[in-house]
């Protein structure tokens, strides 16, 4: 049996839980899964131009462990561009710097670094939100 | 709450700036005392080190405790988690000050 993976860390919750082909009439396929892991080693990477110790650093994992979940992010997309899929970025073993919440009132999605009870988020005042994260 | 939200112009009807660190202005809103104003970024052409001076200064000298943007660099991610800075991601770009004004119930 295989050693279950290590928590990786990620600062700030994937904007989007997705994408989806666009101009491809066939019927959907079966969606490409990125762990928010994955998705984060992309935007440290890739987005941020960070190198790879650098990011290995943030995300608390070592440099090999990030290069193999940034070659698996980098698979998965691949084939998800190629092979028209939809992406679906959720799941894996990562977690948040903190509470996350998302307001299912306005959208926004904000932390609480002071960990009192929220009852409100603190951009509209909506009681509906969701916790991302622990 | 004393929230900085990143602004392309020093008007209420300017949208909101993409990037935190790098945007022209800031605004400084106080949802306690109902008033807020409009601050030039003196850090936006800094080479590098923008986001943790601008942090630096929100939080010493305006006493903010939250950030209200659509992006932050990596830099502000950590520096803000570092101070404890509530931050709020906004899910569109498109937004000007004075509807996110209007959200926080700001009397303008």
């Amino acid at each position: 049996m295989s050693r279950p993976r290590n928590h990786t860390r990620v600062q700030i919750p994937p904007r989007i839980k997705g994408f989806i082909p666009i101009g491809y009439y066939s019927r959907t396929s079966e969606p490409v899964q990125l762990n928010i892991e994955e998705y984060e080693s992309i935007r440290l990477l890739d987005y941020e131009g960070l190198s790879q110790v650098e990011a290995s650093e943030i995300m608390e994992v070592s440099r090999p462990t990030l290069t193999r979940i940034y070659e698996r992010a980098r698979r998965k997309i691949a084939e998800a561009l190629t092979e028209a899929h939809q992406l679906i970025i959720e799941g894996g073993t990562a977690i948040y710097n903190g509470e996350w919440y998302e307001c299912t009132d306005c959208y926004c999605k904000f932390n609480n670094p002071s960990g009192h009870i929220i009852y409100n988020c603190p951009l509209c005042s909506g009681t509906r939100m969701h916790i991302l994260s622990n | 709450m004393k929230a900085a939200i990143p602004v392309n112009s020093d008007t209420n009807e300017a949208l909101i700036s993409v990037r935190f660190a790098r945007s022209p202005y800031l605004a400084v809103v106080d949802t306690e005392k109902s008033a807020f104003e409009i601050i030039e970024n003196a850090y936006n052409k800094m080479h590098s080190g923008a986001g943790r001076s601008i942090i630096e200064f929100l939080v010493t000298i305006k006493q903010v405790n939250t950030i209200i943007a659509y992006e932050l660099g990596l830099n502000i991610q950590q520096k803000a988690l570092q101070k404890k800075i509530q931050l709020i991601i906004l899910k569109e770009k498109e937004i000007s000050l004075k509807q996110l004004l209007k959200l926080l119930r700001l009397n303008q």
